[in-house]
């Protein structure tokens, strides 16, 4: 069983195929993965670098099973590429589409790149966040909390987390936009209120990613709930297509239906300007 | 090229081609076989969710096709009742147009170019409306003064007896469609101005209301509906009385009239001046009843042999897309898979 994952949401696209391992279990045990750097060509090279993925694969396209793709927040223009190629494919072959939101793409990868670290953690007791933080422009960020630390016994085989395979990551909170100069103080006020509803306590780690983030990192050790807590192994700035693809591995497990409609994530709607 | 598009008697097969276009606001696919039958011809129209801010919004346009592009590809070809492995070629506008919603249609045509291993044909929109009349008049052959008219062009063509297609002359500033779509917001008539103009000014007297006529004696073939626009609205700062009920419909059949006028007088005027005796109008405002009567009536006269499409092949559709893309594919004119798209280019 074959998916092939579009992330063109931010100034990197990468295109990857996965192959699910052990019986679907909700992870890949083999991907091939293609990244490209200038935006302004996604368009162009969007389907010699699918070919040249599905070559080194060795499969067909009409052989996949499924497509999922990166639907954003990022950048708008880009993010609808990946969506129309994806769509159309899907649409032609009558194939399944997820559409993942780029938050939980990079959660999956900040805790896939960083397993052991995560997984320590985890088996000390505690639980661990991952706050993806996407610059969404116009001086605005963008912020959720997700779990990487649920227990999915089922679909693992035993063990809660085995490096190489997959987190199973839940969002728990956010999808909050504010102005890149209120970050800190809006990031401050989402924890004090994850702290009355219990996500937060003594035994839990943070772990942040995403596009925005480096800008912050100086200044994130100093929120309360935040000290002490942090942890800083391996950066993980913009999403990639072979964790798309978990992500979406991960619904397939888990038998969730494809996406109907999909379009991008916007983040803010969209008024021009006022009727004359 | 001309002896393509006389008929080809060695014709083997039919061919089957899938259009597309979204080079503004409208989200479009056709199936076309032959360069002329049409199998299918899907329109998804955007103007009522740019109505409210009295033209296309160009974020907007980019929104709503991609939430709809596969869902419209889709439907072209079942309502074509073909299969996906009769279809020989898929064709997309990828110039002139706006870029975010050129880019919708051109993604989901490499798709479909990919998965079905077919020819990706990329045409220019602007050719694809020359092309509309072949839907209709397949024998029409070249040698002729084309005029596109809609709300983002004006342009008059030349084009020879072997379809060489050069540009005579465009507009300076104001597409016309534009300048109906300004003057309808500006008098709170609603959008598009085009077909509520068109519909008030068959009410109204065209001769009650003077107004300029621009750039007509000019020596070139060159528009410019910008500067009429503004005499409209300084005239009725003037005479505030002129945008009352009873005065509404001669003021646009005055405006309309003298866009009218404007752009057959040129277009006649390139006709003769070319050696011309047929003439083709196409686009958007080409729709446009007092048009259509006053470009049939001169061509009568001047005993010129006019082609207008019917109003759906006029506006933007995916089956002239579909129609060029026949006489590419036949020639074997293909496109690299990796094809960009255009906001600005030559025919």
């Amino acid at each position: 069983m074959h998916i092939l994952g579009i992330d063109s949401s931010t100034t990197e696209m990468s295109i990857a195929v996965s192959r699910a391992g052990q019986n679907n279990a909700g992870f890949a045990d083999k991907t091939v993965h293609i990244e490209y750097k200038a935006q302004e060509r996604f368009m162009t090279q969007i389907i010699p670098l699918i070919d040249s993925v599905l070559k080194k694969t060795g499969i067909e396209i009409k052989s996949l099973d499924y497509y999922c793709v990166n639907r954003g927040p990022g950048d708008f223009t880009a993010t609808r590429i990946g969506l129309s190629v994806i769509k159309t494919l899907a649409m032609i072959f009558k194939k399944p589409v997820y559409a993942i939101e780029c938050g939980e793409v990079l959660t999956q990868q900040a805790a896939f790149l960083n397993a052991e670290k995560i997984s320590l953690k985890i088996k000390k007791g505690f639980r661990v966040f991952v706050v993806p933080v996407i610059d969404v422009k116009r001086k605005e960020v963008f912020f959720s909390l997700y779990d990487v630390s649920i227990n999915e016994k089922a679909h693992c085989t035993g063990k809660i987390i085995k490096a190489g395979n997959c987190f199973f990551t839940a969002k728990i909170s956010g999808d909050i936009l504010c102005s890149s100069a209120d970050f800190i103080s809006k990031l401050q006020e989402f924890f004090n209120a994850a702290y009355k509803k219990g996500f937060l306590n003594e035994k839990h780690a943070l772990f942040f990613c995403g596009s925005a983030f480096e800008a912050y990192k100086h200044l994130i050790k100093d929120i309360k709930w935040a000290k002490n807590s942090l942890l800083f192994p391996g950066q993980v700035f913009y999403p990639q297509a072979e964790y798309l693809n978990q992500c979406a591995l991960y619904r397939i497990a888990k038998k969730q239906k494809g996406d109907e409609n999909i379009k991008p994530y916007y983040v803010r709607d969209f008024a021009p300007f006022k009727k004359t | 090229m001309s002896s393509i598009l006389n008929k080809d008697k060695d014709k083997k097969k039919n061919t089957i081609i899938l259009g597309i276009e979204t080079s503004c606001d409208d989200t479009c696919a056709a199936v076309v076989e032959n360069g002329q039958k049409i199998l299918s011809n899907v329109i998804a129209s955007q103007h009522e969710i740019h109505e409210k801010y009295g033209g296309v919004v160009p974020e907007i346009a980019s929104r709503r096709h991609i939430e709809i592009i596969d869902i419209i590809i889709s439907e072209a070809i079942i309502q074509a009742k073909i299969s996906l492995e009769s279809i020989d070629a898929v064709s997309v506008s990828n110039r002139p147009g706006l870029v975010g919603s050129l880019l919708a249609g051109v993604g989901a045509a490499k798709a479909i170019s990919y998965a079905l291993k077919i020819p990706l044909i990329a045409v220019n929109h602007l050719k694809a409306h020359l092309f509309s009349n072949f839907l209709i008049n397949p024998d029409m052959g070249g040698g002729f003064i084309g005029l596109i008219v809609s709300g983002g062009h004006t342009s008059l063509y030349s084009v020879d007896s072997k379809w060489n297609i050069r540009e005579i002359g465009h507009t300076l500033d104001d597409a016309a469609g534009e300048a109906f779509d300004k003057i309808a917001r500006f008098l709170g008539l609603g959008y598009p101005g085009g077909p509520v103009i068109d519909s008030l000014a068959k009410t109204g007297d065209s001769k009650k209301i003077e107004l300029p006529f621009p750039m007509i004696d000019s020596n070139d073939f060159n528009f410019s509906f910008s500067g009429l626009k503004t005499a409209l609205i300084y005239k009725t700062k003037k005479e505030p009385g002129l945008l009352d009920r009873e005065n509404i419909a001669d003021l646009v059949a005055s405006f309309q009239a003298s866009i009218v006028k404007v752009l057959f007088e040129k277009t006649f005027k390139a006709c003769a001046q070319a050696g011309y005796k047929k003439i083709l109008v196409s686009g958007g405002v080409a729709a446009n009843s007092s048009l259509r009567e006053a470009f049939t009536a001169k061509a009568e006269s001047e005993d010129v042999k006019l082609f207008i499409p019917p109003v759906k092949l006029c506006m933007d559709n995916a089956a002239m897309v579909a129609c060029l893309g026949h006489y590419d594919y036949i020639q074997k004119r293909y496109s690299e898979i990796s094809v960009d798209v255009y906001s600005r280019s030559d025919i």
